[in-house]
């Protein structure tokens, strides 16, 4: 899983709590105020409070959180971020929509002229809209979730390690017939596993409670506790413990036949 | 399924969604209400004429939340003065006009104007129109006459709420009506200067009938029983704060003498 969308995931996350916690935008006056939450419109007028539900917000919001779950349920192809792009530019589009509908059906003129018994009343109640948090976490979203599409979830360049550095380290935490064969893994070789030793073509890696030596087998590497023995058909080398990795997996790889490789996320 | 077109039919499942999701907003505006509130007006809660002249006092009723009074104006029709408003108390105002001759003939005065303030401190104008009754009399009469020793006491009680100057009497008349015969009268004017100032009360006006010139004589003192009648026109000056006005008016007062 691609440390990149779990940045997008956690940012979306973030939005979404935000959002239930602040507005996204208000307008606010002396005597009225509109606060847009994802359920709707927060109206409060000379101190009534009036919530308008409308379903864009609502549904903005799905799409958001719907656009940040893609990416980890369908890692296969590269269409998935793209499709999650697409769900988070509906989710922005419907907050927008939201927001026509504000300027559209709650107008709010700043004055108003009211008739009264004996005249009129003028009212002037300046006011001012803002946004708030939510809309800069969509901002940093958006920008997240385009160049995670653009460079396929890989624009943190971090140094991984490479197959043999991560084999001594497997080496040393467990022990080094397994550290070869997760190696062996990586790189697609085929092998067979009998009496917890490895077989490769002829050769075998032999770990050191392994007290039988296969049949047919001509050469082999033999991990004792402390260090290793390779056999080459007529003489016997003492090696290092590393040593005798890095020889079994250079060994594996010109006897070795391709397996499957490992899949790629969104190739 | 390739991946493509897992991407395109997911795509067009989302935008229908969408669209369907929009348009059933729109169709949520028929809860959409008009917000009501109870406004303030402006009242008039008296006219009076005083001798200061004719103060407007105006409330603001029906005064919910935060309101607060900061001034205004307001402009007397009839007679096109206009004044600001001083604040008097949270929700009262009042005005103070001078009076003129025009209030005289006047029942009822329409004043408009624009109250300011603040309504939860943003400010808020109340514009009105009122109509309102008043009521400017300026009356004089006579209300005790003494004549003795051809000496001539009356007292002159007036109501006015501008000052009255008298100017001159003129044939001033003293009939005895049971007798039918005069007792005195003068021929010409009689130029005096008394100043009455606003408000209601009486002064004393003692004239020796035999030291006027141009003046007959019959008898120096009254008989007791008998009906006798002052007639006593005059000039006076009525003294607006603007104009003064001079006109001719004519008092007269029937009594029995000792009675």
């Amino acid at each position: 899983m691609r440390i990149e969308v779990i940045i997008q995931l956690l940012i979306a996350l973030s939005f979404t709590i935000t959002w239930f916690l602040a507005p996204l935008w208000s307008l606010k006056s002396n005597i009225y105020s509109q606060d847009l939450t994802p359920l709707g419109f927060s109206i409060t007028f000379l101190n009534h409070r009036y919530f308008l539900f409308i379903p864009n917000t609502i549904t903005a919001l799905t799409y958001i959180v719907v656009s940040a779950v893609i990416p980890l349920i369908w890692r296969g192809s590269r269409y998935s971020l793209y499709l999650s792009l697409f769900a988070l530019s509906l989710g922005i589009m419907l907050i927008i929509t939201a927001l026509i509908f504000q300027s559209r059906y709650l107008f709010y003129g700043g004055y108003s002229i009211l008739s009264t018994a004996t005249g009129y009343m003028y009212i002037k109640i300046p006011y001012k809209t803002y946004f708030n948090v939510p809309l800069y976490l969509l901002i940093i979203l958006f920008i997240v979730t385009t160049v995670n599409a653009v460079t396929r979830a890989r624009w943190i360049r971090m140094r991984r390690l490479t197959i043999i550095e991560e084999a001594l380290i497997i080496a040393r935490i467990s022990n080094p017939v397994n550290a070869v064969r997760k190696a062996l893994d990586k790189l697609g070789i085929q092998y067979k596993v009998i009496d917890n030793s490895l077989i490769i073509d002829d050769l075998a890696i032999i770990g050191g409670s392994a007290e039988k030596r296969p049949a047919d087998v001509k050469e082999y590497v033999l991990f004792t506790e402390r260090n290793s023995i390779y056999f080459d058909g007529s003489t016997i080398t003492e090696l290092s413990t590393e040593q005798g990795i890095l020889l079994a997996l250079s060994k594996s790889l010109m006897k070795g036949r391709p397996g499957r490789m490992e899949a790629i996320e969104y190739a | 399924m390739t991946p493509f077109k897992t991407f395109i039919l997911s795509s067009i499942i989302l935008t229908i969604i969408a669209l369907i999701v929009t348009y059933g907003a729109t169709q949520l505006t028929e809860s959409i209400h008009p917000a009501t509130m109870v406004t303030p007006f402006v009242d008039i809660e008296g006219a009076n004429v005083t001798g200061e002249g004719l103060i407007i006092k105006l409330i603001v009723s029906n005064a919910t939340g935060n309101i607060t009074i900061t001034g205004g104006y307001a402009e007397i029709l009839e007679t096109g003065q206009s004044s600001s408003l001083n604040v008097t108390g949270p929700l009262t105002l009042e005005a103070v006009y001078p009076l003129m001759p025009q209030y005289v003939n006047l029942s009822t005065i329409g004043i408009k104007g624009l109250v300011s303030g603040t309504f939860y401190g943003d400010p808020m104008y109340i514009g009105f129109f009122l109509v309102a009754p008043i009521h400017v009399s300026i009356s004089m009469w006579v209300s005790n006459v003494h004549y003795n020793n051809c000496l001539l006491n009356m007292t002159i009680s007036y109501s006015t709420p501008i000052p009255i100057v008298i100017n001159s009497f003129t044939n001033v008349t003293l009939i005895d009506d049971t007798e039918s015969e005069y007792v005195f009268y003068t021929i010409g004017n009689i130029s005096k200067s008394i100043l009455l100032a606003p408000g209601v009360n009486s002064t004393s006006i003692t004239m020796n009938v035999g030291e006027i010139p141009n003046t007959r004589v019959f008898s120096c003192s009254l008989t007791t029983g008998h009906l006798y009648t002052l007639y006593l026109p005059i000039t006076v000056t009525y003294i607006y704060p603007t104009t003064s006005i001079t006109t001719q008016l004519t008092l007269y007062k029937a009594f029995i003498a000792g009675g």
